[in-house]
């Protein structure tokens, strides 16, 4: 028994193919380099089936014969743990640059130097307070002064106080606009995701793999890690399960880890049922991503909201210190936070010469003894080291949130980078082996032709030298 | 970090990150040495823009106080030159009495005195009329107030008895007048021995040609006169000696808390330079090294 003369051509065949098939695969790879989502692929060749010659005796001894090379599959390289780990970082890094961006942006409101902003200001006012004592006899052009001076105060803290709201109005609403459910982003993802189970859990099932939809859903993962902090969990069937923390389900009110995406075979087959979205109010509790940056940015207990309530205290120490020195029937400021302090319409330049000129005035705090109207006036100037101080230490909370902020941005986009690149390491296309494996695939083909070329001959020389007589 | 591949996306997303971290450094020591501050923003340095805050403050209440002293010091002195041109006039009424009294004159004469005496009783209310900045100096706390009428015979005293505060530091001010109507009285009608009730009482004596109560009582009278204003002029020297106490210790108060700011906040022109130019050199080192690998590979060595 003897060797099948077409044997050879078919093992040759075989090769050609394959190498077509690497060949077919290093152009993927290097057309998708820059895809987002796309992760290398290999071909993952084996040798066929050999065919066994028995020799002598049955069953006895014999030989295998190659028959050459098949493709069993194209592999994606892709690693879970790392890809999570990417997630992960992703959220995180989202969360503080979103934090820092907006805390620098409030920081910039400030605008204190020696000749402007608040500070400056603080001191125009008490001085003015001070000269307003020292005319002795009074004048009125110095009450007025104190006035103005006064007013334009509590213009720039409710000014202050103003922007530091918006800022936080405006976390707010882009809260609300990406958490939305039927239009917001989280929703957009969720729903890609959930389709793009169905297809691949179809594919799987159909024996396929299913390499561009995994692509594109790891695309989608992506984007949507740096919205809020996601789990993973790659189901059997071949879809994931994408889960977020610190979030309420708003089917049973509980708060803690809610299934984003179902993937398991019953939601799968159904693409509506796979997903939840919770309600922008569902998020309070959401610590990842430029979701959870947004939920501590724009909460009556986070950053803003905090500095916004020491600016509130500056400006009622002011308003509380002045008040309490001046006699209780002419105050001269109202409200006692950032946003409401203004000047008394009963704080006229008159009402001041009088209190100034007064032989004897009786401070409302009810602690000071009565005193002449220009040491009162001089008392009320002498605030300003007290004052000035609290304003600086406002200016110091602010400046250490802000580099706390900057800190941690900085270090978790180290972390990012770092992250990126295992993954890279592993899922990325390498140009440099791109073109090695197009040589080695090329070569491979040229022999592979080269040996058909051969078998061609060899059967030409067989089928021309070896026939019936007088042909 | 260790990885086995290195791929394409990898390489340059590292030097492109590499390279704005440079950059960054680079705009941050840039913006040092334009404004020549440390502290641009409170999160260069919380601590120290509270401090500079702080301290800025208390430059802008010295610089009031130094105002203010400046303001009375000007008041002093006018005060003072008031007081002097008050003085030389008592001084030549009383060389004037002095002549009258010796007995030598006739009529004629003393009534040639006696209207050089009231040209010297103008010249007093005039100078004690005198005003600083839109002020009378000599009214006490009703500084726009006239404190003395030029028509003769009305010598009323228009102004008060109260204090002109100048504040020249924390919780001190200092009274800028002295009361000059004790001295110069209201005249011959209220008989209270003020100088210019003496000067109308030497007018009378003049007139009426009385030369024994002119070389006596008036003298004397004179005498006491020019005592008190001495007194005045001393209390205004007192005043003035503290202003220029207070002067001297808030300017150098400026010094210290100028320095102080100085050191919180100002950037170190040398140190910012040098640090300019290692980190420019860096990024310009980090570009080069970025351009030459973002475009080679293995593609660049292959024959065919």
């Amino acid at each position: 028994m003897g060797i099948p003369t077409y044997a050879g051509l078919g093992t040759a065949l075989s090769g050609l193919e394959a190498m077509q098939a690497g060949i077919d695969t290093t152009s993927q790879n290097i057309s998708n380099a820059s895809t987002p989502g796309y992760a290398q692929e290999t071909v993952d060749l084996t040798d066929s089936a050999s065919l066994r010659y028995a020799s002598g005796s049955a069953g006895v001894g014999g030989f295998e014969v190659g028959t050459g090379v098949t493709l069993k599959s194209i592999l994606r390289a892709d690693d879970p743990y790392v890809d999570q780990q990417y997630w992960t970082q992703n959220g995180k890094s989202s969360y503080s640059s979103t934090v820092y961006t907006q805390l620098d942006d409030l920081q910039s409101n400030l605008d204190d130097s020696a000749t402007t902003g608040i500070s400056a200001q603080l001191s125009n006012f008490f001085s003015a307070w001070g000269s307003l004592g020292g005319s002795g006899g009074a004048s009125t052009p110095s009450a007025q002064n104190v006035v103005s001076q006064g007013q334009t105060l509590a213009q720039m803290f409710n000014s202050l106080s103003a922007q530091l709201s918006t800022l936080q109005g405006q976390a707010s609403s882009e809260l609300t606009s990406l958490t939305d459910p039927s239009s917001g982003e989280v929703a957009q993802y969720a729903n890609q995701i959930a389709s793009l189970n169905t297809q691949i859990a179809a594919q799987t099932a159909a024996g396929l793999s299913p390499d561009t939809l995994e692509d594109q859903r790891s695309a989608a993962i992506d984007s949507l890690s740096a919205l809020v902090g996601v789990t993973v969990v790659p189901q059997s069937n071949g879809a994931d399960t994408i889960q977020i923390g610190g979030v309420t389900d708003p089917n049973t009110g509980t708060t803690g880890a809610v299934t984003l995406v179902d993937g398991s075979s019953s939601a799968v087959g159904d693409p509506t049922t796979a997903v939840t979205l919770p309600d922008t109010a569902d998020y309070t509790a959401a610590t990842g991503g430029q979701v959870g940056a947004l939920v501590q940015l724009s909460s009556p207990t986070g950053s803003i909201a905090t500095l916004s309530s020491a600016l509130d205290s500056v400006a009622g120490e002011v308003a509380t210190d002045v008040n309490n020195l001046l006699p209780s029937s002419t105050p001269f400021f109202t409200g006692t936070t950032a946003s409401t302090i203004a000047v008394s319409s009963g704080a006229t330049a008159a009402s001041l010469v009088a209190v100034a000129n007064a032989a004897s005035v009786t401070p409302s705090d009810g602690t000071d003894p009565a005193t002449t109207g220009g040491d009162l006036m001089n008392q009320l100037s002498g605030l300003s080291s007290s004052v000035t101080a609290a304003y600086g230490s406002f200016v110091d909370q602010v400046g250490e949130a802000v580099d706390s902020a900057d800190n941690s941005n900085t270090t978790n986009q180290a972390l990012l980078t770092s992250v990126a690149d295992q993954r890279e390491s592993v899922s990325g296309v390498s140009l440099d082996q791109e073109m090695t494996d197009l040589i080695t695939y090329q070569q491979g083909y040229q022999a592979s032709a080269k040996v058909m070329n051969t078998m061609q001959s060899v059967l030409q020389t067989l089928i021309q030298s070896v026939g019936g007589a007088g042909i | 970090m260790t990885v086995t591949r290195i791929t394409n996306l990898m390489v340059n997303r590292d030097i492109l990150s590499e390279i704005n971290q440079s950059q960054n450094l680079l705009d941050n020591t840039e913006e040092e040495l334009a404004t020549g501050l440390s502290i641009n923003k409170p999160s260069d340095n919380p601590y120290g823009a509270a401090l500079a805050i702080q301290l800025n403050g208390q430059l802008a209440s010295l610089n009031n106080y130094s105002g203010n002293i400046t303001d009375a010091s000007g008041w002093n002195q006018t005060a003072t030159t008031a007081i002097s041109t008050i003085q030389s006039e008592a001084q030549r009424a009383q060389e004037l009495v002095t002549e009258a009294a010796n007995g030598t004159n006739s009529q004629a004469d003393l009534d040639n005195i006696a209207a050089e005496v009231n040209q010297i009783i103008s010249a007093v209310k005039s100078a004690a009329n005198t005003q600083y900045n839109g002020q009378y100096v000599f009214s006490g706390s009703a500084t726009t107030t006239q404190p003395y009428s030029t028509t003769s015979g009305d010598d009323a005293y228009a102004g008060n008895t109260g204090s002109v505060n100048r504040q020249i530091g924390p919780g001190t001010s200092v009274a800028v007048n002295v009361d000059l109507s004790s001295a110069l009285g209201q005249g011959q009608s209220a008989g209270d021995g003020g100088l210019l009730d003496t000067l109308e009482t030497v007018y009378s004596d003049l007139t009426s040609g009385n030369t024994s109560a002119l070389g006596n009582a008036d003298l004397t009278n004179l005498q006491t006169n020019l005592t008190s204003l001495t007194t005045v002029q001393t209390q205004l020297g007192a005043v003035q000696d503290q202003l220029t106490l207070a002067g001297s210790s808030i300017q150098s108060l400026q010094t210290t808390l100028t320095s102080e700011l100085s050191d919180d906040e100002d950037a170190n022109p040398a140190s910012t330079m040098t640090a300019y130019s290692s980190e420019q050199a860096a990024f310009t080192a980090a570009l080069k090294a970025g351009a030459s690998i973002v475009q080679s590979s293995l593609m660049d060595f292959l024959s065919n």
